[in-house]
C-alpha cells in the first residue's frame, strides 16, 4: 500500500497557528503550575537558606560536596539502571510473544500485569515477603514437597530481592509500552529483509529493534524514575542501610529530623538528576522517532498461534513464569488476608473474619456504610474525578504536543513529565506549607486531594495520549477542515474519537494509580476524607495485617476490574 | 475565454527546498492538471489554494471573491487526499454527510444526497459500508463523494489514483471525468502520471521546483513543450544537438515547405517524439523521400521493446540516440530513420526558440 | 461525540459538587465552640483513641473537636512551624521525650500544669516545665514467636550469640521511632562503645525494615521469630486474637521508655477549652487510650483489662536526655549507617 506523504513545511501549519490548540494547553499548564511547581518551588527554595539563616548557596555545595551523598547517589542511580534493565530484559521477550502469537489469556495477562504498579509500596512490600519469604508460600509449598528442613529458596534481604521487587513492579510497564507500540508497526520491512536472506535474528536485530527503540527508551525512563526514587522496597527487602538511596535521606531529613533546609538541598540534587535523564529521554525520542509510515488500512497483523513445538514451550513458560511472578505476590495479598490467628496457639487458619470485621465492624461517622465501605467509596469518587480531570488536562496537553516539530513541544512535555520525577516526600512538603498558610477546612482539603491526584496522574495520562495522537494522519484533520469543520470541530469530531483507545488506557490508569495513591493523601487528607490505602495503613499500624491484606484485596479486585474492562473495551474499539 | 473560476496571482512562498511562485487562473468549469516530479510544489499548491498552508503574498480568489485570508473552513473547497484520509471511526455514509451534518442539513435531505453521491460515484447500497473494508478503488471513490458533498466551487485531487494498479487506474479516470462533465465543478487535479494529465485535462500545469514551466492544453504542451524541461516530462523523445541538421537533412527542391538552416549556438538542441519517426529497414524498398526533411541513414538497432500494438526501438546514429516507434519489428540490424522538419522543437539552454 | 464529552464534562461538576456538599454539611456546626487537635495519625486512625474519646469529651463538654492526622512525631512540630503565623491548632498530641528538647526551642506551645499530674508518677515528667504533658507510655523490648524460641535472649549481649543467626528484624533509626529508640537503648548502656554492639549484632540481623509496620509485618509472617517492638505488643494478640503466642522479654539491664506528650499551642484562641482537654486527656480518657494505642497509661488510677498481665513490666526504664538526643543525633545515625552499611 502507498504510504502518505506529510506536509510539514517550517512556516507553520495551519494547525500551529491555530489559536484553538494553543488555548487548550493554557488552563493545563497553569493546573500543573499552582499545583505542583509552586509548592515543589516553596519546599526547594529552603534549600537555600543556610544554617544562620541568611540566603546562601553553601548548604547545596556542602551537599554535594560530602562523600556520603555522593556515595548513595551513585548507588541509587547504581541500583535503578540494574533495574531498569532487568525489567527491559524480562519484557522486552514477554512483549515479542504478545505481538507475535495469539494465545488464550493473552489479554487478561496485560491486563492483570499492570496492576503492581499502582499499588502502595508497602502492599507490594508485604506481598512480596509474604510469597517469597523465607516462611513464605513458595517455600512452604517447596518444603512440603520435597521434604526438606530448611526454606530452600533464599531470595529476600539480598540486593537480588531489591531487583526483583523492582521488575516485579515495573516490568509490566516495559511489556504494555512496548508491546502496544511494536504490534502496530507494518511487518513490511521485516518481510523484505527475510526475502533478502535474512535470518530471523537478524531481521530482529537490525529492523525490528531500531523501529521499537522509542518505545523501549520511553519504558525505561519511566521504569528508572520509579526505581530512583524506590523506598520502602529497597530497605526492607534489601535487609539494609548499605542500600541507603537519596530518597531515604530525603524522607530522613524532612519527616525525623526536622532539617527541611536539608532535605530541600538533597531533594534540588535529586531534581537535578531526573530532570537531566527526563530531559535525555525526551531528546533521543525526537532523535530516534522516523516519521514512521502511516498506513491507510491498518494491517491486521496476524498473530498466529504457535505452532512448532519450541513455540508452543516458549508460549507456556513465559505465560506460566509472568503469572508467577506478577500474581504470586498478589495471590500472597489475598491469601494472607484469609488467614486469622486462632485461639491460644495464634496459628494461622482459614477465616473471613477480616472482612467480617471491615465491613460489619463500626459505621463511618456520618455514613451508613461501614468504615471499609465508605473509604472504598471515596477512593473510588475521588479516582473517578481524578480520572476525569486528568484525562481533560491530558487530552488538551496532547493536543497541543501533537504538531510535533514546534521547539516549545520538548519544554512542554518536560514540564508535564516533571510530578515523575520529584520525591513525593517533597511535594507532600510542599502541600503542607500551603495548606498551613490556607483555612478552609474539609472542602480545602477534598479539593487539594483531588488535585494532588490530578497532578501525578496526568504523566501518565500523557503518557498514552500523545503517541496515540501523533499516529492519527495529519491528513484527516485537514480533511476534516476542507470539509467546513473548524479546528475545534475537527477536534471533537475526529480526532477524539479517534484517541478512544487511548483515552480509555490513559482513564483507566489515572484511576487505578488514583486508587492506590497514599503519600501525597496522606499529607493533605485530614480525618474526614478517608481512602483504602489510608486505612490499609492504618490497619498495619495497629497490628491488624489480615486486614490490611483484606483491603488490599479489594483494592487489587478494583484495580482488575478497571483494567480487564478497559481490555475489553479496547479491542471492541479495533475488532 | 471562459468565465474565470480560480485565480491566483503572484503567490510566493519560500522553504528551504525551493520557492514556490505561482500565477495561474484557471476557468469556470475546467480541469486543470497540475504535474511535475516528486516535491515540485503540487502538494503545496493545493495546500496553499485550500488554506492549509498560509499565503505571505499574493492573492486568491475564487469566483471574484477574495479568499486569501478566508479561514479553510469557509473556502468550501473540496479535497481529495493522496490517502483519501476517509475517518476509520464512522461508516461510509457517515463520512460523506459529514460535511452535511456540520452546515446542520436536515437528517432526510442528507440520506437523500449520500444516495445520490453514491450514485454518481457508482457504488450504489454502499451507506452502511465500514471504511475499513474498502477496496481501494472503492475509498477512492467515496473520498470523492465525500468531496462533493457540500456542492464545492473547487475540487482539488491530490494524486487520487497512485495508490491503485493500471485497470482500475483507467477505469477510475474515466469515471472522474465523467463526474466533471456531469458536475461542471472546476477541478485541479494533481499526478506525476502524464499519461492521466493528458488524457484528463482540458489544460495542464507543468511545475518544477516550485515554477510554473508552461500551462496550456494537452497537445500544446506535447507537441511544443515550452521548455527541454517539460518536453522530457511529457514523454518520450530524442534530444540531439542542432549542428547535426546539415549533416541529416536531405533537401527538397519544392514543396511548401522550405527549411531555412539558421546558425547554431552551442547550446541549441532539437527535440522529436518516437511516433513522428519514420523507421525504413527494408534497403530493398525505396526511401519514402519526399516525406522526411532529416534522414538518418544506417542507424544501428540497440533495443526493441514491445508495447503491445507497435515496437519502441532505440538507435544508435554515430553516437547518438534516436528512438523511434514502429509497427513491425525491424528484421535487419540497420534501419534508416526519418524526421519532417516542422516536427522539430527547438530549444536553448533548455527553452523553446522559434 | 460533542455531547458525550458534555455530558463527561457534567459529571464531573456534578460529582465535584456532591463532595463539596458532603464536605460542606460535614462541617460547620454553628454556636458551639470548636476545639482543634492535632494528633499523629494511628491516634487519629478508625481504630486509634481518636473515635473513642473524642465524642465523650464532646458529650461531656459540649465543645465540638476537630481532630485533624497532622503526620508523625517531627512532622507535628513542622507544622506547627509552618503555621506559626497562622495557627489553626489549639492542642497537639504526640511529641515524644526525644523531641523536648526542639519543642522548648520553638516556644510555640504553653505550659500547662494540669491538677492530673498529681496521679502521674514523677518520672514520666519528663518536661519540668510543663509544657509537654505526658499521656502515655511504653518500653521498647524484643518480642518472640514462643513458637520458635523456646529460650529467649534475656538481655542485649544475649542478642549477639550464634544462636539468633539472621533471626533478627530491627528497623531504621533514620525512617522509624522504633528504630531510633533501639539506637538510644544500646547507647544508654553501652555509652560511647554502642557501636560494637551494632558490628556485633549485624550477622544476626535478617532485614532492617523502613519502618514498624513493615517489620512487624514480617514477624507475624514468621520471616524471623524476633523483632524489636513495644512491651506491650503481646497485649494485642492476647486481646484481640485470643493468642499468648508472641511475648516480650524484659532485659537485665532494661528496656528503654518511650514517654508520649502532648501540649497547648501558645497562641491557641480556645485555652479554657484546650485546657479542659488537657485534663480529660490525663483522667478520663487513659483507658481507651491505652486500649487502642497498646500502650501504658500514665494516669496510675486507670484500670486496664487482664490482657495487660501480660505485657511484662521492666525493672529499670532508660531514657536519654532530650538535649543529648538533639546534640548528637546526626552524628549518632551518621556513624551508625558508616557501621551497618559495611
Amino acid at each position: 500500500m502507498r504510504t502518505e506523504r506529510r506536509v510539514t513545511h517550517r512556516s507553520g501549519t495551519i494547525f500551529d497557528t491555530s489559536r484553538f490548540y494553543r488555548m487548550l494547553s493554557t488552563p493545563a499548564m497553569l493546573l500543573l503550575t499552582f499545583l505542583f511547581i509552586v509548592p515543589l518551588l516553596i519546599t526547594l527554595s529552603k534549600a537555600f537558606i543556610s544554617t544562620e539563616g541568611t540566603l546562601s548557596f553553601g548548604r547545596i555545595f556542602e551537599m554535594m560536596r560530602d562523600p556520603y551523598t555522593q556515595r548513595i547517589l551513585r548507588f541509587t542511580l547504581f541500583q535503578a539502571l540494574i533495574s531498569t534493565i532487568v525489567s527491559l530484559a524480562i519484557g522486552i521477550p514477554g512483549a515479542y510473544l504478545l505481538v507475535t502469537y495469539s494465545f488464550r489469556g493473552k489479554h487478561i495477562i496485560r491486563a492483570i500485569s499492570m496492576i503492581p504498579f499502582v499499588l502502595p509500596s508497602i502492599l507490594v512490600v508485604l506481598g512480596f515477603v509474604i510469597f517469597y519469604g523465607n516462611n513464605g508460600i513458595l517455600n512452604s509449598v517447596l518444603k512440603q514437597v520435597f521434604n526438606l528442613s530448611e526454606p530452600p529458596i533464599r531470595l529476600l534481604y539480598t540486593f537480588t530481592a531489591v531487583i526483583l521487587a523492582h521488575a516485579f513492579y515495573n516490568f509490566p510497564i516495559a511489556l504494555g509500552l512496548i508491546s502496544s507500540f511494536w504490534e502496530q508497526l507494518p511487518q513490511r520491512y521485516n518481510q523484505a529483509a527475510m526475502t533478502l536472506g535474512a535470518k530471523k535474528w537478524t531481521v530482529f536485530r537490525t529492523i525490528t529493534l531500531p523501529r521499537i527503540i522509542p518505545a523501549i527508551l520511553s519504558a525505561s525512563t519511566l521504569i528508572f524514575l520509579f526505581c530512583f526514587s524506590s523506598f520502602a522496597i529497597l530497605l526492607v527487602l534489601g535487609g539494609g542501610p548499605k542500600f541507603t538511596t537519596i530518597e531515604v535521606e530525603i524522607y530522613r531529613r524532612a519527616r525525623m529530623s526536622l532539617d527541611i533546609e536539608g532535605a530541600a538541598a538533597l531533594s534540588l540534587l535529586s531534581i537535578f538528576v531526573t530532570i537531566t535523564l527526563v530531559a535525555i529521554h525526551l531528546w533521543l525520542q525526537r532523535l530516534m522517532i522516523r516519521q514512521e509510515d502511516v498506513e491507510q488500512i491498518q494491517e491486521q497483523r496476524l498473530e498466529r498461534k504457535p505452532h512448532t513445538i519450541f513455540g508452543k514451550f516458549i508460549v507456556g513458560a513465559y505465560v506460566i513464569f509472568s503469572i508467577f511472578f506478577v500474581l504470586g505476590p498478589l495471590a500472597g495479598i489475598v491469601y494472607r488476608s484469609f488467614q486469622i490467628p486462632v485461639s491460644r496457639s495464634g496459628d494461622l487458619a482459614f477465616s473471613f473474619d477480616a472482612y467480617r470485621q471491615l465491613f460489619g465492624f463500626k459505621q463511618a461517622p456520618g455514613s451508613f456504610l461501614s468504615i471499609a465501605g465508605s473509604a472504598l467509596v471515596t477512593s473510588i469518587t475521588i479516582a473517578a474525578i481524578t480520572a476525569a480531570i486528568s484525562l481533560i488536562i491530558g487530552t488538551m496537553l496532547g493536543a497541543r504536543l501533537r504538531t510535533r516539530d514546534k521547539q516549545g513541544n520538548s519544554s512542554l512535555e518536560l514540564y508535564a513529565m516533571l510530578p515523575m520525577a520529584v520525591s513525593s516526600v517533597i511535594v507532600g512538603l510542599g502541600y503542607y506549607i500551603i495548606t498551613s498558610t490556607l483555612s478552609g477546612g474539609d472542602t480545602l482539603g477534598r479539593t487539594l486531594v483531588i488535585l494532588a491526584h490530578v497532578v501525578i496522574t496526568t504523566p501518565f495520562v500523557l503518557r498514552s495520549i500523545v503517541p496515540e495522537y501523533r499516529k492519527i494522519p495529519i491528513s484527516y484533520s485537514q480533511a476534516s477542515l476542507t470539509l467546513g469543520a473548524t479546528v475545534s470541530q475537527t477536534f471533537w469530531h475526529v480526532e477524539l474519537p479517534l484517541l478512544r483507545p487511548a483515552l480509555i488506557t490513559g482513564a483507566a490508569f489515572a484511576f487505578a494509580l488514583s486508587m492506590g495513591e497514599i503519600n501525597a493523601t496522606l499529607v493533605l487528607a485530614d480525618a474526614s476524607i478517608v481512602t483504602v490505602p489510608i486505612i490499609m495503613y492504618r490497619l498495619i499500624g495497629s497490628y491488624n495485617f489480615a486486614g490490611a491484606c483484606a483491603l488490599g484485596t479489594i483494592l487489587i479486585a478494583c484495580c482488575a476490574i478497571v483494567f480487564l474492562t478497559t481490555e475489553s473495551l479496547r479491542r471492541s474499539h479495533n475488532g | 475565454m471562459g468565465e474565470l473560476g480560480l485565480v491566483c496571482s503572484n503567490i510566493r512562498v519560500t522553504y528551504p527546498e525551493f520557492s514556490l511562485h505561482l500565477d495561474l487562473a484557471v476557468n469556470k468549469g475546467e480541469l486543470v492538471s497540475i504535474i511535475g516530479p516528486s516535491g515540485c510544489g503540487k502538494s503545496t499548491t493545493l495546500q496553499l489554494i485550500t488554506g492549509l498552508l498560509p499565503c505571505e503574498t499574493g492573492t486568491i480568489m475564487l469566483h471574484g471573491v477574495d479568499i486569501t485570508h478566508m479561514p479553510v473552513w469557509e473556502r468550501n473547497i473540496g479535497m481529495v487526499f493522496q490517502d483519501y484520509a476517509l475517518f476509520p471511526h464512522v461508516n461510509v455514509a457517515k463520512n460523506i454527510a459529514y460535511s452535511l451534518k456540520l452546515k446542520k442539513i436536515p437528517k432526510k435531505e442528507q440520506i437523500e444526497r449520500v444516495r445520490h453521491l453514491l450514485d454518481l460515484v457508482g457504488l450504489q447500497g454502499f451507506e452502511k459500508r465500514r471504511i475499513a473494508d474498502l477496496s481501494g478503488g472503492e475509498r477512492q471513490r467515496v473520498a470523492l463523494a465525500r468531496a462533493l458533498a457540500s456542492e464545492p466551487q473547487l475540487l482539488l485531487l491530490d494524486e487520487p489514483l497512485s495508490a491503485l494498479d493500471a485497470k482500475m487506474r483507467k477505469r477510475l479516470r474515466q469515471q472522474i471525468r465523467h463526474i466533471h462533465e456531469t458536475t461542471g465543478i472546476t477541478t485541479i487535479y494533481v499526478t506525476h502520471d502524464q499519461e492521466e494529465a493528458l488524457t484528463l485535462s482540458d489544460r495542464i500545469l507543468v511545475m518544477q521546483q516550485g515554477s510554473m514551466e508552461q500551462f496550456a492544453t494537452p497537445e500544446e504542451i506535447y507537441n511544443h513543450p515550452s521548455t527541454l524541461y517539460a518536453a522530457k516530462f511529457m514523454g518520450e523523445g530524442t534530444l540531439l544537438p542542432h549542428a547535426l541538421i546539415p549533416k541529416i537533412l536531405v533537401s527538397i527542391d519544392k514543396g511548401p515547405d522550405t527549411v531555412v538552416f539558421r546558425s547554431s549556438g552551442e547550446s541549441r538542441q532539437v527535440f522529436f517524439r518516437p511516433e513522428r519517426v519514420i523507421v525504413h529497414d527494408n534497403p530493398a524498398l525505396a526511401f519514402p523521400e519526399f516525406l522526411p526533411h532529416l534522414r538518418f541513414s544506417d542507424a544501428r538497432v540497440l533495443s526493441c521493446e514491445y508495447q503491445g500494438g507497435r515496437y519502441l526501438i532505440t538507435c544508435d546514429w554515430n553516437g547518438h540516440e534516436i528512438l523511434a516507434y514502429s509497427r513491425y519489428r525491424p528484421k535487419h540490424t540497420k534501419v534508416t530513420l526519418g524526421v519532417r522538419v516542422n516536427d522539430l522543437v527547438e530549444y536553448v539552454e533548455g527553452l523553446v526558440a522559434r | 461525540m460533542k455531547r458525550h464529552s458534555l455530558v463527561l464534562v457534567l459529571a464531573v461538576f456534578v460529582c465535584s459538587s456532591l463532595l463539596y456538599a458532603g464536605g460542606l454539611y460535614e462541617t460547620t456546626e454553628n454556636g458551639k465552640q470548636t476545639l482543634t487537635v492535632y494528633a499523629y495519625d494511628s491516634f487519629v486512625s478508625e481504630w486509634g483513641p481518636g473515635p473513642l474519646i473524642i465524642p465523650k469529651f464532646e458529650e461531656k463538654t459540649g465543645i465540638s473537636v476537630n481532630l485533624i492526622s497532622a503526620g508523625n512525631g517531627g512532622e507535628l512540630l513542622n507544622r506547627l512551624e509552618f503555621e506559626r503565623h497562622n495557627p489553626k491548632a489549639d492542642v497537639i498530641i504526640g511529641i515524644s521525650h526525644e523531641l523536648l528538647h526542639e519543642t522548648l526551642a520553638s516556644q510555640l506551645l504553653e505550659p500547662y500544669q494540669a491538677s492530673a499530674l498529681s496521679h502521674i508518677p514523677a518520672w514520666l515528667h519528663f518536661d519540668p516545665t510543663y509544657h509537654l504533658l505526658p499521656f502515655n507510655y511504653g518500653n521498647y523490648a524484643f518480642v518472640y514467636d514462643s513458637h520458635a524460641i523456646q529460650n529467649p535472649p534475656t538481655s542485649l549481649d544475649d542478642l549477639l550469640d550464634s544462636q539468633w543467626r539472621r533471626s533478627i528484624i530491627l528497623m531504621d533509626p533514620r525512617t522509624s521511632s522504633v528504630g531510633m529508640g533501639l539506637l538510644e537503648w544500646t547507647i544508654a548502656y553501652y555509652g560511647d562503645s554502642y557501636l560494637n554492639w551494632w558490628e556485633s549484632i549485624k550477622p544476626n540481623v535478617l532485614t532492617i525494615a523502613d519502618g514498624w509496620s513493615s517489620g512487624y509485618g514480617l514477624f507475624t509472617q514468621g520471616e524471623a521469630p524476633l523483632v524489636i517492638s513495644y512491651t506491650t505488643s503481646p497485649v494485642y494478640h492476647v486481646l484481640y486474637e485470643d493468642s499468648t503466642r508472641y511475648a516480650a522479654q524484659v532485659f537485665e539491664e532494661g528496656n528503654l521508655a518511650v514517654i508520649e506528650g502532648a501540649g497547648i499551642v501558645a497562641s491557641s484562641q480556645n485555652k479554657e477549652a484546650a485546657r479542659l482537654f488537657m485534663e480529660f486527656l490525663l483522667t478520663e480518657a487513659q483507658t481507651d487510650i491505652a486500649l487502642a494505642n497498646i500502650m501504658y497509661p500514665v494516669n496510675t488510677s486507670t484500670i486496664l483489662p487482664d490482657a495487660f498481665t501480660y505485657a511484662p513490666k521492666p525493672e529499670k526504664s532508660l531514657m536519654l536526655p532530650s538535649e543529648l538526643i538533639a546534640e548528637n543525633r546526626e552524628q549518632w545515625l551518621r556513624e551508625w549507617v558508616e557501621v551497618m552499611s559495611q
